[in-house]
């Protein structure tokens, strides 16, 4: 993100979405370092240009995890991008990454993902060594992180705010997979069934 | 605590359209919500729709007050991005085996 970017500073709605990579740890003990370099190489890349084809920007990777994000615009496009940017890495995993791991005699790969819409804010860090300078806080983080520990193999999982925003054609093939609970409160979480043409 | 509801959304579907005047090129349209998500239903001796999702009733006399914050404002059609999967996938092919030759 470019210094004083215009989020700086202020509260924005956007939508944050983690894709990962399921059982790596267990897989990547037993791939030598050039193999985990290719493994992981792969996967990240390719979920970084998902994102940016699908209107987001990655805001960081940590390990095995892509972690996006989707600033709020005018309309609802933006938020049902989310959807089929999610739906498409399944699909890029399933189809591309795994076969073509598989042909340089790596193990296949499965993935995760979860998503979820809300408010945060920029702020921006002091140190001089990190490699970059600001940080997105806000609830919708840690939300969207809870609500992709409960999706499974090659599922993607979103909170009842984003439900609540996306296309009526993806809305009716969101199945209820129960609630997250905060302080006595109940959120919900959905698994999007919908399938791409 | 449970996150704050920031937005609503209300898809509608046009059941009907009529020229008005082709060449100012103004027409007339009836638009209803999306039936795959809302159904009519009559809550309290109030006609309205309701949500089969998130159980939530919209009366019509809310939907009236809302038409009028339309006027004026231009129709927009927004761009469905990369729906088909084929394609997409052939790109993204494309992508990762340019990257690992590289």
């Amino acid at each position: 993100m470019k210094e004083n970017h215009p989020l700086e500073n202020s509260s924005f709605g956007l939508v944050v979405l983690y894709v990962d990579i399921r059982h790596s740890t267990k897989i990547a003990r037993k791939l030598r370092p050039l193999e985990q370099k290719l493994y992981y190489e792969t996967f990240l890349n390719e979920m970084i240009s998902i994102i940016e084809d699908f209107g987001g920007y990655t805001f960081k990777t940590t390990g095995d995890c892509v972690i996006g994000f989707f600033p709020e615009e005018g309309g609802f496009q933006w938020a049902d991008n989310v959807i089929l940017c999610g739906l498409m890495m399944i699909e890029v995993v399933k189809n591309n990454i795994s076969p073509y791991l598989e042909s340089k005699g790596l193990p296949a790969l499965e993935c995760r993902i979860g998503a979820d819409y809300g408010e945060a804010q920029v702020i921006k860090l002091s140190s001089q060594k990190l490699p970059f300078n600001v940080e997105v806080v806000g609830s919708v983080m840690n939300i969207a992180a809870k609500v992709q520990s409960n999706a499974d193999t090659n599922q993607m999982f979103i909170g009842e705010n984003l439900a609540e925003i996306i296309y009526a054609e993806y809305r009716v093939d969101c199945e209820y997979k129960g609630d997250l609970k905060f302080d006595g409160d109940t959120y919900k979480l959905f698994k999007v069934n919908y399938a791409l043409g | 605590m449970k996150p704050e509801k920031r937005k609503f959304r209300l898809d509608m579907t046009i059941t009907e359209i009529e020229e008005v005047d082709r060449e100012k090129g103004l027409f007339r349209f009836r638009a209803i919500p999306d039936p795959r998500v809302w159904e009519k239903r009559t809550i309290d001796g109030k006609n309205g729709y309701w949500h089969k999702i998130d159980n939530i009733f919209l009366s019509e006399e809310e939907l009236k007050k809302a038409a009028p914050t339309l006027k004026g404002k231009p129709i927009d059609v927004e761009y469905i991005g990369m729906k088909n999967k084929d394609e997409y996938l052939r790109r993204s092919k494309k992508r990762i085996e340019g990257k690992s030759s590289s």
